[in-house]
């Protein structure tokens, strides 16, 4: 075992030996420079690598997520509001009422269907698709006994229609809220390691330590070999800097795009769904209030709630929030017209409330069912619209973020080569002075 | 000393690197969070314990005189009151067919109590009377207290009188005698076929009326199924969630209408004295709507709005007897209940 250590020993006092050379030291710090360059490279692939996933991932799978589950809630929600409304005025018949009613459902399983299949591996919102395609078909089917029997008079029509929306609001749109939860979760886990600084920072000090020891080495050479310049060393100098500014230059660019694809895009959309989520949730509760007939506290006390996030005449509340992102986009034209509508909506609840509230229920229905295009409506179509438009910024942005993943990881490993190619060519003749 | 620039520049770079990385808003989150609306059930005020309870709870107040004609109005009356308001506001139900329900066909409220309602406003308004009623719905746990807070002027949905009740509101002469029955699906005969077989299985009953106490005390084997609206009632039987439902027999006559496949089983569970409900202030209108119930017990009225809404009921087979006209009974008399 003695013998064992001894070469060990021998060996490590060899290269210490050497090292105390110049050629020595010049192999020594060439070696060094080439293993940096590596190190540095495979980081910076790395780094980019995570960042082209990040946005890839954001653009093809959960931005769409959000908005598909966003637009199932919508669906959904129209499909009650639709059937609610139809019964409270006596025309369920109507072919417009119904045919909203039906293609609205169909609809919204093509967006859930969508969601499925934008990814396979979503086990976390199987039980909730699961809950909605156990619960569908008994909604419809109330709704349609609900219609049976309003076409026949019977006041038992409305309690049917009550469960079925009970059905809708404790199953169904929970899960489809708990989708888009998680939907909205998974983006925000795409953005924060999109955009995740501590890579890019890690990369810029390595890299930073490479170019610096690649002057120092330069300088060094330079007293030892009485000559100003190494050709060779100061290109590779030069390929090092190109490189890291060209990855410095896509990393920031794609910081810039993700930073815009989500305060242009995501969030506002986020945003203009919660607002569009419970604008749909203020309309069904209304109608559902009057056809309850009564027994509508439970929806009357739902809406006041609903109604408070939704104001627009405070800081807490959605619309106000949505408003003023509107105007920061320079959409002060919509953002107007959303809250003169939401205005317009809560003035004609309060209306339809003090009806209600002095027996004058006729009255009530024939405020909830009046004119062809109700407020709420009106506002929920402008929130569509601008969900359309938030999306297409999204879309914009995640362009400008996205780069051409293959072609940048062969620029920098072609420039690993090169800078290795030329320590190699500008220290050679040097080593050779030494024979 | 160019070392030292180029830590500076890296510095530099550093804290620019930081500052653009440092700009995070969660208005994602923000707006999510907002959609958590846990909606706080209807809260139903549940009545106090019984007080001790007078022998005569169910005798009214003794008319004053001859009913007044409707341009004879005492003044300083609750009458007057509504008079110059302009309108009677009558807290009813509007889900309870044959009884008091909106129609949207007519869009009109019909129905027995409803046609009696409609009788105080006449006797306050003359012929005018039909733009002056408003119809406020309440669900049967909101009645005494409309009546108690007087946002309505007067109840009439199937209001039983009961000692309890009595504490907190007035009620007219008893104007119509229900009685608690139990309704069954037609399908479901082969079991059940009396009250007995009812042992172990779900009857519905709605909150806050008499049923659950009754069904407690008659038939204590069975499961109560507690709903907040009565024609949920109704949903439960037609899915099958329970196997019988137990009310008035005047409001089961209205599902019997609106469902040809239910029957009901033999045998009356308890009387409900129906009374029209008023707010303890105002015993000059209680005596006033007594009157006009007296009024149309003697001209006929009362029979043709009873014949007008029951009298194609058929049950068995024939066709309902009109039933016996509760006897006016009154506190001055010292009418004692029955």
């Amino acid at each position: 075992m003695r013998e064992g250590e001894y070469p060990i020993k021998e060996s490590l006092s060899a290269l210490a030996r050497r090292l105390r050379t110049t050629p020595g030291q010049m192999r020594f710090a060439s070696a060094t420079t080439a293993l940096m360059t590596i190190v540095v490279s495979v980081a910076a692939i790395a780094v980019l690598h995570t960042r082209h996933d990040a946005t890839q991932s954001l653009a093809s799978v959960a931005q769409p997520s959000l908005v598909h589950a966003s637009n199932a809630y919508a669906n959904f929600s129209d499909a009650d509001a639709t059937a609610s409304i139809a019964f409270l005025t006596g025309d369920l018949d109507l072919l417009y009422r119904r045919d909203r009613y039906i293609s609205d459902l169909s609809k919204a399983t093509a967006e859930l269907a969508a969601i499925s299949q934008t990814s396979g591996e979503r086990s976390e919102i199987e039980p909730s698709i699961l809950v909605i395609n156990q619960n569908l078909p008994t909604y419809t089917g109330l709704v349609d006994t609900a219609r049976s029997n309003n076409r026949q008079g019977f006041p038992v029509g409305a309690a049917y229609l009550r469960q079925a929306s009970e059905t809708m609001r404790t199953t169904i749109l929970p899960a489809v809220l708990s989708i888009y939860r998680a939907e909205a979760g998974k983006l925000g886990v795409a953005y924060d390691s999109g955009r995740s600084q501590t890579g890019p920072l890690f990369l810029l000090v390595i890299a930073a330590a490479l170019i610096l020891f690649m002057i120092g080495v330069q300088f060094w050479l330079a007293g030892r070999t009485h000559r100003m310049l190494n050709l060779g060393w100061l290109a590779a100098t030069m390929v090092t800097a190109v490189v890291a500014i060209a990855v410095g230059l896509v990393i920031t660019s794609n910081t810039d795009g993700l930073q815009s694809a989500r305060k242009r895009g995501s969030d506002t959309t986020a945003e203009l769904s919660a607002a569009r989520i419970l604008a749909l949730r203020a309309q069904a509760d209304e109608s559902l209030a009057l056809i309850a007939r009564g027994s509508g506290t439970s929806f009357a006390q739902d809406i006041e709630e609903v109604a408070k996030r939704l104001r627009n005449d405070n800081r807490s509340g959605i619309a106000w929030q949505v408003q003023s992102t509107l105007r920061d986009l320079d959409r002060d034209a919509y953002a107007k017209a959303l809250g003169a509508e939401l205005a317009a909506f809560l003035q004609e609840h309060k209306e339809i409330v003090d009806h209600e509230n002095a027996g004058q229920f006729r009255e009530a229905i024939e405020q909830t069912s009046q004119g062809e295009v109700p407020h709420l409506d009106l506002a929920v179509r402008v929130l569509d619209n601008e969900i359309t438009e938030s999306q297409r910024r999204f879309t914009a942005a995640i362009t400008s973020a996205s780069f051409d993943a293959p072609a940048v990881y062969f620029g920098v490993t072609l420039g690993a080569v090169l800078i290795c190619a030329s320590i190699g060519v500008g220290i050679y003749p040097r080593l050779r002075e030494y024979r | 000393m160019n070392m030292r620039r180029y830590l500076l520049l890296l510095a530099a770079g550093l804290v620019l690197l930081t500052a653009c990385s440092a700009t995070k808003d969660d208005r994602l989150e923000s707006s999510v969070g907002l959609l958590d609306i846990s909606s706080a059930p209807a809260s139903s005020s549940s009545s106090t314990p019984a007080r001790g309870c007078p022998r005569d709870y169910l005798a009214s107040l003794r008319p004053e005189g001859p009913l007044p004609s409707p341009t004879n109005i005492p003044p300083n009356t609750f009458m007057d009151f509504i008079r110059h308001r302009g309108y009677l506001i009558v807290g009813v139900d509007q889900n309870t067919k044959l009884l008091g329900y909106y129609n949207p066909d007519t869009t009109q409220y019909e129905g027995f109590d409803i046609d009696i309602a409609n009788e105080i406003a006449k006797a306050i308004f003359g012929a005018d009377w039909p733009n002056r009623v408003r119809y406020r719905a309440l669900l049967t746990t909101q009645r005494i207290p409309a009546v108690k807070a007087e946002k309505v002027d007067i109840v009439a949905d199937a209001f039983t009188v009961n000692c309890d009740r009595t504490n907190y509101v007035d009620f007219s002469n008893v104007y119509f005698m229900g009685h608690q029955r139990i309704l069954v699906r037609k399908d479901s005969k082969a079991e059940i076929k009396n009250q007995e077989d009812l042992r172990g299985k779900p009857v519905c009953v709605t909150s806050g009326g008499t049923a659950l106490a009754n069904l407690k005390k008659k038939l204590p084997y069975a499961i109560p199924d507690i709903v907040g609206a009565r024609t949920d009632c109704l949903v439960a039987l037609q899915l099958g969630k329970v196997d019988g439902i137990l009310t008035d027999d005047a409001i089961l006559y209205g599902f019997l209408a609106q469902d040809p496949h239910t029957q009901l089983l033999d045998g009356d569970l308890s009387d409900e004295p129906y009374g029209l409900a008023i707010a303890k202030s105002h015993p000059e209108f209680v005596r006033f709507v007594n009157a006009v119930l007296e009024q149309m017990h003697t001209d006929g009225r009362w029979t043709t709005i009873w014949k007008n809404w029951f009298g194609n009921v058929e049950i068995g087979g024939s066709s309902a007897k009109v039933p016996v006209q509760p006897r006016a009974c009154y506190k001055e008399d010292r009418c004692v209940a029955p």
